[in-house]
């Protein structure tokens, strides 16, 4: 009864949102709850049999999640979890009401959580999870985490607040040294076995001697465009990933690793292979639409790294592209960090910092037929172009224009993406 | 030949700061001069070079050159033009190569507008170090505006171009060529709606 009254008026609000904007209204809701009644995140957090897992780190947090979330259903669990969108303290508030009953309460198994670095740190010190998952470190908003080393330290500590499990990245130096501080724990590593494509995957560097590589007991075996062939725990799994590019198996091998580490005897290797092979790409990354009868690729672009990592897994030359880089990128100057080389042409710019990114585009000798703010003049102009003669229409965009892009097209449920 | 020196390029440039060597070779070949980049480092030679980037790089990148720096010749760097931005302007705080001292206060992340004389230039700060925005300091342009910021500001640039032409002992041309001309154009055009997305200030235009 206590939590009664805020989730109904969390409800009510939403509805109200939801009214004014379809597909929107997870976050105002979410706002509103965490305000009327705070103990009921700490509270549910700590309820499930299972207990909480933490997928955390820079890059890779959603398609990581999605697939462990898959993975764990598959073999019978149920879920809670939090949908791409809402990785914050806020977000967290917001999946509690979507899915508790009107007394606040669930009755999931297990939590599986994607947490911002920022926000874990925080939560650790109320909540501590079972099972912590972290993905890597690399440069990213450097306006709000300052520099790669302090974005080390807040994973440490969440790293640090697992009970039972910690899931490591072997190949990033990073949480190598994050392992050093974790004495007593069990500590599980993921990684590839192809160590020159590993180097490529643009963690953050330590400049520091390199710490020796543990052994993984998932391994991406080989990885030939889609095509993965995995070693989990001496097991062989092989599938098609959801979405191209190394840095996609990375994202599989560690939700495969943490699976078995919930799972434990139960995790079955043929279901594992069955699941991922059937799992869609998680909404804007490598997600292929139709719009009006025509084929168009959305590729979600989030800081140097990822964007470097899928500009470089381009199919081929390209030659429709459109690139927006909206409201959330504060300071676009990492772009210039970045070689648009794979990039074979763009013919539009848009979103918020259009400008920057034309500028940077310019310098390395495109020509944009078009740079506006104006993201619907942008992507209707660029639709009438001619079909492409190689390859598919192509989106390149930030996380704040993809969500304008695909809000402005009606495509308002992340879990609307099909394979 | 201009050419164009960067110290520890690998290291600094977490904030995208080497652009503004590729926005100084643009604008510099458009105006019809070869250009040459060549990386600085202890024990290579770098007095004939006619520019100098130093970047900004991160705690642990700086921490890891910091002795390579200390052997550089700063002498004779900072006897020709050159470009210091974050890190590598608190390096040259902290060792006394300029006069500016690092007073840590609160941090600042946001878009700013620096006045050197009487240009305006627009760049992002990320920092607490009290370091001022945009100094000169010898023939040193030292910043905390990090990233391209010879890129979005051309006025700076072409200033900037036209110190290292003159530490290489050329003439800038007396006629300006039809390509810089399209290219400050370019510039001009983009620049502008750079500023006006991050500022109220009017953006001053590089005049032709």
């Amino acid at each position: 009864m206590r939590y009664l009254p805020a989730i109904l008026l969390g409800r009510l609000s939403r509805f109200a949102v939801r009214l004014i904007r379809p597909g929107g209204g997870s976050a105002l809701p979410g706002l509103i709850v965490s305000k009327v009644a705070p103990g009921i995140l700490n509270r549910t957090l700590r309820s499930f049999p299972k207990g909480l897992v933490v997928v955390t780190g820079s890059a890779g947090k959603s398609t990581t999640t999605k697939m462990l979330v898959a993975l764990v259903r598959a073999h019978g669990f149920t879920v809670f979890t939090n949908p791409t969108t809402a990785n914050i303290k806020q977000g967290f508030y917001s999946s509690i009401l979507e899915q508790s009953n009107l007394f606040g309460a669930l009755n999931q198994k297990i939590a599986i959580l994607e947490m911002d670095e920022g926000h874990a740190a925080e939560l650790v010190d109320e909540v501590k999870p079972s099972l912590v998952a972290i993905l890597n470190v690399v440069e990213d908003q450097l306006d709000r985490f300052i520099d790669p080393a302090l974005v080390r330290h807040k994973l440490e500590k969440v790293a640090k607040s697992a009970t039972q499990t910690v899931v490591l990245n072997a190949d990033d130096q990073n949480l190598l040294i994050i392992a050093e501080s974790l004495e007593a724990k069990v500590i599980r590593w993921f990684g590839m076995r192809d160590q020159v494509a590993a180097s490529k995957l643009g963690y953050a560097p330590t400049y520091l001697p390199s710490l020796g590589r543990p052994n993984a007991t998932t391994t991406i075996m080989t990885l030939a465009g889609k095509s993965v062939d995995m070693a989990v725990h001496g097991k062989h799994i092989a599938f098609e990933l959801p979405s191209r590019g190394a840095h996609f198996a990375v994202d599989a091998a560690a939700a495969l690793e943490s699976a078995s580490q919930i799972l434990g005897k139960a995790f079955d290797a043929k279901l594992a292979e069955a699941t991922l092979a059937q799992l869609p790409p998680v909404f804007a990354r490598g997600e292929v639409v139709q719009i009006n009868g025509i084929d168009v690729e959305f590729i979600l672009v989030q800081n140097p790294a990822s964007t470097q990592l899928n500009l470089d897994n381009l199919p081929g030359k390209l030659d429709r592209v459109m690139f927006a880089i909206g409201r959330d990128v504060h300071d676009p100057a990492w772009l210039w960090t970045v070689d648009p080389e794979k990039l074979s042409t763009v013919d539009v710019v848009t979103g918020y910092n259009f400008a920057e990114a034309e500028l940077w585009l310019r310098h390395h000798g495109f020509e944009p037929e078009l740079a506006t703010g104006d993201l619907a003049k942008a992507f209707e102009y660029w639709m009438a172009l001619p079909e492409p003669e190689h390859g598919m229409r192509t989106v390149v965009f930030s996380a704040d224009a993809m969500r304008r892009i695909r809000r402005m097209l009606g495509f308002t449920s992340p879990e609307e993406v099909v394979r | 030949m201009i050419k164009l020196g960067t110290i520890f390029p690998n290291q600094l440039n977490l904030d995208g700061d080497q652009g503004n060597l590729l926005a100084l070779k643009r604008y510099l070949t458009a105006a019809g001069f070869q250009v040459g980049v060549q990386v600085v480092i202890p024990g290579v030679a770098s007095s004939d070079l006619n520019f100098v980037l130093f970047g900004h790089g991160s705690l642990a990148a700086c921490e890891s050159i910091d002795a390579k720096l200390d052997e550089l010749d700063w002498l004779a760097l900072l006897n020709v033009p050159g470009l210091a931005v974050g890190s590598g302007f608190e390096y040259l705080s902290r060792n006394s190569i300029v006069p500016q001292i690092i007073q840590p206060g609160e941090r600042e992340s946001a878009f700013q507008v620096a006045n050197l004389g009487n240009l305006e230039v627009l760049g992002y700060r990320n920092s607490d170090s009290g370091l001022p925005n945009l100094v000169m300091n010898m023939r040193w342009i030292c910043t905390m505006l990090h990233g391209p910021v010879l890129a979005k500001n051309p006025t700076l640039l072409d200033w900037a171009a036209k110190a290292a032409v003159a530490a290489a002992g050329l003439e800038w041309p007396q006629e300006i060529p039809d390509q810089l001309k399209n290219w400050i154009e370019t510039l001009n055009r983009i620049s502008e709606q750079v500023w006006k997305i991050e500022t109220d200030k009017p953006f001053q235009k590089l005049a032709i």
